[in-house]
């Protein structure tokens, strides 16, 4: 099994979504992106990401790296 | 979605597992049913006499030695202790043999079902060079054994022990050498797949 290092690192993009009325599958496919890859992204278990993948986001949605993720305070539940 | 044909999968599967039990059969079961049938021991004698002429050799009463290239010699009236020396390395390459073979067969089944990069089969693969580099020492010190015993049971004035290192093929060890480093690669491999897992 693979060994987990714990983060505290969040993803917004649930919250991304949301504003701009798009769905994870809608969101896969104008990427490129699988729609699996994209849940594990928004249900926080992503524990890696590609530069490509994030600058596609990013594009899509019109934001920047700093509104998808957050650090989460130091003495948060690490994830 | 399976890795290799269905029909050479199975087909693949029944060679190595049929291998390893035809070697139990050719080392073990035909011996054995020599024993229980009353026959003679037959044994070529793995010594420094090969090549030798073999009416130079001296036999004990009832035993005839025959050489071709090597000593061929029949024990009428072998002891219980003789032939189960004789046995004991025809014992040890089988179980080798089917251990190697059902190992084999699992990392196989692993990879068939689309997961070669697993813990089990790392184990697998590093107890398949392990189990066949004990077989082969623990082979040549059972053959070495055996040879002594029917030495003795068979020749007058030759029972010294000499250990057979020369038996050993090189064929075998280099194939040793490379399960262990398939091993060692399947390894690498689990943790590659352990670190892309979770990449977005």
């Amino acid at each position: 099994m693979p060994v987990e290092e714990p983060h505290r690192v969040v993803c917004h993009l649930d919250r991304l979504l949301a504003e701009r009325g798009l769905t994870v599958t809608a969101l896969a496919e104008q990427i490129g992106v699988t729609n699996v890859n994209l849940s594990v992204l928004k249900n926080q278990r992503a524990r890696a990401m590609r530069f490509s993948t994030l600058t596609a986001i990013c594009d899509a949605l019109d934001c920047q790296p700093g509104d998808l993720f957050s650090v989460a305070a130091a003495g948060s539940p690490p994830r | 979605m399976p890795v290799f044909d269905r029909w050479d999968f199975l087909a693949t599967q029944i060679v190595i597992i049929g291998a390893g039990a035809l070697t139990a059969l050719v080392t073990v079961v035909r011996p054995l049913l020599a024993w229980i049938g009353g026959h003679a021991l037959e044994w070529d004698l793995t010594t420094e006499d090969v090549g030798r002429a073999p009416e130079g050799l001296l036999a004990r009463d009832g035993v005839t030695v025959r050489g071709v290239e090597g000593v061929h010699v029949e024990v009428a009236d072998a002891s219980t202790a003789t032939w189960l020396a004789s046995l004991l390395p025809g014992v040890l390459v089988s179980v080798t043999a089917l251990v190697v073979a059902l190992l084999a067969v699992r990392v196989l089944r692993g990879i068939q079902a689309g997961r070669p990069f697993t813990p089990s089969n790392v184990t697998a693969l590093r107890s398949i060079s392990m189990t066949a580099l004990v077989g082969v020492v623990l082979h040549v010190l059972a053959t070495s054994l055996a040879d002594h015993q029917v030495r003795a049971a068979a020749l007058v004035d030759r029972d010294d022990v000499t250990l057979f290192w020369g038996e050993v093929p090189f064929t075998l060890l280099g194939a040793l050498l490379v399960v262990g480093a398939l091993a060692h690669a399947f390894d690498r491999g689990l943790r590659l797949e352990q670190d892309v897992e979770g990449l977005v």
